[in-house]
């Protein structure tokens, strides 16, 4: 008997085409089709019917054969004649939802120590360890890729002090244990290559921060100004379970004011809502 | 005399911290929990087992782009032995050759220097009997001199060393006895020599030791206990002789927690160490590597410095070959306030184009915090940037 089952996959249609999501779906042409399991590298015979395949994300032709992965991310062999490629319409809009998270982050910002009498300035490097609590929405375009916002407060010990520069006798200025708090906001755009264990993002948030270091002891020597606002550059790394996951991000914070740009990086636990 | 030489160019080359390693925990989110399943050494590091390279050439590494889509992996897993596509070695017999350079650009955003170093050039023997019972494994090696020492002194340095040389029982899947030269048994053997879980506990490239390894896996265990005499090649006052201990269990299906002791003690100084770590697999071959210890060092003429060090690595698959890694760790040498922390991000690209062939790109920038000068001032320095480039081939 001709047995047809649709799977919803997104797999090969990862990408956005002129704004418009194009997905397919793949139909089983018999149920009687032998399905082979890959596990641990070797195909071995599977006792999954077509029926019970389950959702089906991505397809790869190999050979005679068509691989499937499923949503959980295991893979099924069926020859090519079991299947067959349609396209069809863009799936249902996925619903947005709203993940905590708490992050440990490290930033290092370059200052300047200006002496207003002779004009001349310093850099003299902050060095930020603190957390960010924060909340993060996510707006899913498909099962490949989302965009959303992200947002978090800032909360650090700060040290400072004059960085060495060769053939310059810097100021002394040596802070430590003062603190920092601020915020970061920005869009995010997650993309999901595979399955939805492991996303990868890029992040663009704007860093408002004011910090709370005392003004140098000698005189004529004034500090930057304790309010900066920077925009930012990040690249995330989520790996999750059904609820929780842990997410790094590392990237760069960049003071418009400023030529240098500053290393950042951050490790979180988050929660899905 | 020639030992002392033997044992000078071990000493000296793990001061130059240089990684040979190959051993890739990162896999557990294929779903391989075990090393054995890949290795001889059911800790990992070594010649890869016939399994191993099959599931190197068929699920690890990407298909080569000249092989054709009619050859399936079944195919390319058959041929990734020793000998390839031209045949197999006989059943007793395994041999692995590895390749491991470094282009190194350090100081990236200071005075920055660059060069090429040879990390891994060496080759294993694997002699197997009693259906794979019985099997002895010995690895030696090439090591560059170390680049610090002048011309005058290179020559006199040994470049040729054992890396591993042990004789293996396994009576059966569960039970296997090793006695040898070998990696003692503690945390997740990362192939990052320089990640401060192997540089700062000194369990780096070079420091196996003669030990006696007994080791008990079940579905859901792994355990293991080490003897261990030191390194023999080494004068007898410098061994580190002790013992070492690791318990693993596996969590769902491809999640495993951990935890490792050892203690060692020489004429000089004794150590402790301890740590928990996870290996979470995620589907579809991304994983997260996390380790967190402590590190106590008690030279025998100072106090005691306990400190402790923090790994976290996850390796997210982006396509069958092909990962994006990030490394975050941590290291404190010294509760003690004067002792800064460091911290470290690395993220890279890993690539295995084809079955024998690895790239790794990777940018690590290192920071301090908490660091002082003489005077008890804090000090805060630059970033410090280092650049990384691999290639791996192995035979």
């Amino acid at each position: 008997m001709r047995n047809r089952f649709i799977l919803p996959t997104l797999a090969l249609t990862t990408f956005l085409q002129a704004g418009i999501a194009l997905a397919e779906e793949y139909k089983l042409q018999s149920a009687s089709c032998k399905i082979y399991e890959v596990e641990k590298g070797k195909f071995v015979p599977s006792r999954i019917t077509p029926e019970s395949l389950g959702t089906v994300i991505q397809g790869k032709p190999h050979g005679p054969n068509h691989v499937l992965t499923q949503k959980d991310g295991r893979n099924y062999l069926l020859p090519n004649s079991c299947v067959s490629v349609v396209e069809a319409p863009v799936e249902p809009s996925l619903p947005s939802y709203w993940t905590v998270a708490v992050s440990l982050f490290s930033w290092k910002e370059t200052l300047n120590l200006a002496n207003n009498a002779t004009g001349v300035s310093y850099d003299i490097s902050a060095n930020y360890v603190g957390v960010c609590p924060g909340v993060q929405w996510l707006k899913p375009f498909s099962s490949r890729l989302g965009a959303g916002l992200t947002a978090c407060g800032m909360f650090a010990t700060s040290e400072a002090g004059a960085t060495s520069q060769v053939g310059v006798t810097t100021p002394d200025y040596q802070v430590r244990g003062s603190t920092m708090f601020g915020a970061q906001v920005g869009p995010q755009l997650l993309w999901t290559p595979g399955t939805e264990a492991m996303q990868l993002g890029v992040s663009l948030p704007v860093i408002l921060r004011i910090h709370n270091l005392p003004a140098p002891t000698e005189a004529n020597y004034e500090l930057s100004s304790s309010l900066l606002v920077a925009p930012g550059l990040f690249f995330e790394t989520k790996l999750r379970g059904q609820r929780f996951g842990i997410s790094s991000k590392v990237g760069i914070i960049k003071p418009i004011s400023s030529l240098s740009a500053s290393y950042s990086w951050a490790l979180a636990l988050e929660c899905r809502l | 005399m020639k030992l002392a030489h033997w044992a000078l160019g071990i000493a000296l080359f793990a001061l130059a911290r240089i990684d040979t390693a190959h051993a890739y925990p990162s896999f557990i989110g294929h779903g391989y929990t075990s090393c054995v399943t890949c290795h001889f050494n059911p800790y990992g590091n070594g010649p890869l087992n016939d399994y191993g390279r099959a599931l190197s050439a068929s699920t690890i590494s990407a298909r080569p782009f000249f092989v054709s889509s009619a050859v399936t992996d079944e195919k390319l897993a058959e041929a990734s032995g020793f000998l390839g596509p031209l045949g197999t070695l006989p059943s007793w017999l395994r041999l692995e050759g590895n390749y491991r350079g470094l282009y190194l650009i350090s100081n990236l955003n200071g005075n920055s220097k660059s060069r090429y170093i040879t990390m891994q050039l060496e080759g294993s023997l694997v002699l197997k009997t009693m259906r794979d019972r019985l099997f002895l494994v010995i690895t030696g090696g090439y090591v560059p001199p170390p680049a610090a020492y002048p011309p005058s002194q290179q020559v006199d340095i040994p470049t040729l060393i054992s890396r591993e040389h042990y004789l293996a029982f396994r009576p059966s899947k569960a039970w296997g006895v090793y006695a040898g030269f070998m990696d003692p048994v503690f945390g997740i053997r990362v192939p990052d020599h320089i990640a401060y879980s192997r540089s700062a506990t000194g369990l780096a490239q070079n420091d196996q030791s003669h030990s006696l390894l007994l080791n008990w896996i079940s579905k859901s265990w792994q355990v293991g206990a080490q003897a261990l005499a030191g390194n023999l090649f080494q004068n007898s006052d410098l061994r580190q002789k002790g013992g070492s201990a690791q318990v693993e269990y596996l969590v769902g299906k491809e999640s495993q927690i951990g935890t490792s002791i050892l203690a060692t003690t020489n004429s000089y100084r004794s150590r402790q160490l301890g740590a928990l770590f996870t290996k979470l697999g995620f589907a579809g071959g991304s994983s997260l590597l996390g380790e967190w210890g402590f590190i106590r060092e008690a030279p025998k003429t100072e106090d005691a410095a306990t400190g402790t060090y923090l790994f976290l690595q996850n390796s997210a698959e982006l396509l069958r070959g092909l990962y994006f890694l990030t490394t975050l760790e941590a290291y404190k040498a010294d509760f003690d306030g004067s002792i800064p922390l460091r911290i470290r991000a690395t993220p890279g690209i890993q690539w295995f184009p084809m079955q024998r062939l690895e790239f790794r790109f990777e940018l690590q920038v290192n920071r301090a915090y908490g660091d002082s000068k003489s005077n008890g001032d804090p000090r805060v320095n630059p970033d410090i940037l280092n650049l990384m480039s691999q290639v791996h081939v192995s035979l």
